[in-house]
């Protein structure tokens, strides 16, 4: 308790100087501002801003990218209640209720309940990020390499099985992505590998090419072809305070929603979007009798969902910062973004690196205080934004993501690659598959293949290896079960209900 | 597709690299499985999408694959012509939008072509001028720009690039148009 305290008090040290305290509002600022833009995520902008932080400070680089992918999570339901579209993946169904709130002229209170139920979810997932990081970190440090190997099968394939969509076209992703991340030199030989004679290729594929071709080009493609049409509903925001009786309502969706979003997040293929889905079951399932009819502007529909995403959103760089695992795709370009800055992210980052690390959750914990006051009061300014139109900001996306693809290098080849990743991010899209899989197993892939030679050679080619170990043999017999699961029918069924909106 | 994918790595990782043995792996152990595994995967994949019947895959929805296989089979047909392989990759991906563009993917013919263009070029031309052409080509891509907020968006947009980029994080990036890199981009022989 004590350590615990020693250390959080180092955190307050390193989050507290001006300029991390500066980044962390920059990243929640620009967090909130994509999250109430629909049409660009987090994992576009981190992508975007990824070539932008070499120049800073590792902590400060983090601390702001971060910021991004919590920030995002505030930001989101403004739009979901206002505008009734989704300003994030995982505010999709915070639009169920809280647009209907906002029909009823409740969207004052239906904005506040969602910021003080991210709040309470913030703080209370930096709090379990805090307390379980150094004994989950203990743990990780008697991994073997065929424990890391085991335990990325199960990320990868827990990514799968959690996420939506088909399993079999997710699972060719994964593979397609691994396969992606085995471009360049090979570490053990420094053979070249598919790289085609051309020297750039060497190097292996630019990790901030891919991302930003996946999500970022793709979103602006998609979007440009859509019509413009928003019905913002600005006309009144109404009182933004909560009355008595509906907080008292909201108080246990807040807390279930907590609980439920932050073991949710630390689940391989977690994280916000997970969480905010299967909260709002739980809330429609657990509600007998309900004054309002779920879907008709239910408080609870919105306090629950809003309060599980932020946790999962916080509670996911739990396997980021203790395994070095990320366990979804923001988390992946986290860890791009800790080796650009020469961390190799892992259960070592907290002995060799404690400043960034306390720092890091401190300043979430500070990021969220930072939410709450920049969502609430500046609710109006956020709505104004909203009605500046895609054709005017689609061009500013597009200029940041040219330089920043190409400033990584200074290399237009890294252009060319990431235009043709693009071409095939819109095939992805036509054929239906979801490209976060691919990212993740292009994160993986290179560590995956090194911890399986390890594995192996230790074991003389024995692939028994991975059975005989105890902690593999689980972790194996876990992402077995959840294919097993997955695969019987009813339980696929039901997994499709809870994705496609009720 | 991905049957496609995994039997070219299967093939490439066969013909050019060392598989090796489990114990002593060599650099192509883990491409060849993991290919084999997704030629596996992409067939099961395409057996049950020709049992379901309803959801025969349109022109439409193949048009940006085969783009991509169209452009890297023009890159291959350049190198082969003689063109150093950064060369063939650029007009192979060049001629791909134009593809695009011509085959009714407009909105993605045009803007990854003014991305590709942008990478080309803005060495030589300078962020100034490259960002003006970027975001004009941009613009066709979209039917609902005007062209006085085009104007203003480019103003706009390259002050704050240059603010941004050059003074803010310091990145070394020319301005304004470089002669003698320009001619260099355009003399594609010589091989680098």
């Amino acid at each position: 308790m004590e350590l615990l305290l020693n250390n959080l008090a180092l955190g307050f040290e390193t989050a507290f100087t001006l300029s991390n305290l500066m980044y962390c509002l920059i990243g929640c600022l620009l967090g909130t501002l994509i999250g109430v833009l629909p049409g660009i995520g987090p994992i576009a902008t981190i992508s975007m801003l990824l070539p932008a932080t070499y120049v800073l400070p590792p902590v400060a680089a983090l601390i702001m990218l971060s910021g991004i992918y919590y920030g995002a999570q505030y930001g989101g339901s403004t739009t979901a209640i206002l505008v009734n579209l989704p300003g994030e993946a995982s505010s999709v169904v915070t639009m169920l209720d809280g647009h209907q709130m906002a029909r009823r002229g409740k969207a004052g209170a239906a904005l506040a309940v969602s910021a003080i139920g991210s709040f309470i979810a913030g703080c209370f997932g930096v709090l379990i990020l805090a307390a379980f990081a150094a004994p989950l970190a203990e743990m990780a440090l008697v991994f073997g390499p065929s424990e890391y190997f085991s335990l990325m099968v199960l990320g990868l394939v827990g990514a799968v099985v959690l996420a939506s969509g088909s399993l079999l076209k997710a699972m060719c992703m994964i593979v397609l992505g691994l396969m992606l991340g085995m471009v360049g030199t090979d570490i053990n030989s420094g053979m070249a590998r598919f790289s085609f004679d051309i020297p750039e290729l060497s190097d292996g594929i630019g990790f901030v090419g891919i991302a930003m071709a996946l999500f970022a080009f793709v979103e602006i493609i998609v979007n440009v072809d859509l019509k413009d049409k928003r019905e913002v509903f600005t006309n009144k925001v109404g009182g933004l305070m909560l009355s008595w009786s509906d907080f008292k309502e909201a108080l246990p969706a807040i807390l279930r929603g907590t609980g439920l979003g932050s073991v949710l997040g630390i689940l391989p293929g977690g994280g916000a979007l997970l969480a905010s889905f299967a909260s709002y079951t739980m809330e429609k399932k657990l509600t007998r009798n309900p004054l309002i009819p779920f879907g008709q502007g239910n408080i609870r529909g919105v306090a629950g969902p809003e309060s599980a995403n932020n946790a999962g959103a916080q509670t996911s760089f739990i396997p980021l910062l203790t395994l070095g695992i990320p366990p979804n795709a923001v988390m992946a370009l986290m860890v791009g973004a800790m080796m650009v800055h020469n961390i190799q992210p892992g259960p070592q980052v907290m002995t060799s690196n404690p400043a960034l690390f306390w720092g890091l959750i401190v300043s979430m914990w500070l990021g969220n205080v930072m939410l709450v006051i920049l969502n609430l009061p500046l609710v109006g300014m956020w709505v104004q934004l909203l009605k500046v139109p895609y054709r005017l900001l689609y061009p500013a996306i597009l200029m940041f993501c040219c330089i920043g693809v190409y400033s990584v290098n200074n290399n237009s080849f890294d252009v060319l690659i990431t235009v043709m990743f693009a071409v095939l991010g819109v095939a992805f899209v036509r054929f239906g598959c979801e490209a976060a899989p691919l990212l993740l197993g292009f994160i993986l892939g290179p560590m995956m293949e090194e911890n399986l030679r390890r594995s192996l050679m230790l074991s003389q080619g024995d692939f028994t290896v991975f059975l005989t170990r105890p902690l593999s043999l689980g972790m194996l017999l876990a992402a077995a079960a959840l294919v097993a699961v997955i695969a019987v029918p009813a339980i696929s069924k039901k997994r499709q209900e809870t994705f496609v909106e009720e | 597709m991905f049957v496609l994918f995994g039997i070219v790595a299967m093939v490439l990782s066969r013909r050019t690299l060392d598989i090796g043995t489990a114990a002593d792996m060599g650099p192509g152990f883990f491409p060849y499985y993991l290919g084999t595994l997704l030629a596996l995967m992409g067939a099961v994949l395409s057996a049950s999408a020709l049992r379901i019947r309803d959801r025969d895959p349109t022109p439409a929805s193949v048009g940006p694959f085969l783009i991509f296989l169209a452009m890297i089979g023009m890159a291959v047909v350049a190198q082969l012509l003689g063109l150093s392989s950064r060369a063939a990759v650029a007009s192979g991906v060049l001629a791909g939008c134009v593809l695009a563009i011509a085959t009714g993917e407009r909105t993605m013919g045009l803007l990854l072509g003014a991305v590709a263009l942008f990478g080309l070029l803005v060495k030589g031309l300078g962020l100034v001028l490259s960002v003006t052409l970027l975001l004009v080509i941009a613009a066709f891509a979209s039917h609902e720009s005007k062209v006085r907020e085009v104007v203003a968006s480019i103003v706009a947009l390259s002050v704050l690039a240059v603010a941004v980029f050059l003074y803010g994080l310091n990145l070394q990036m020319p301005v304004w148009p470089d002669t003698e890199e320009l001619v260099n981009i355009f003399t594609p022989a010589k091989k680098r």
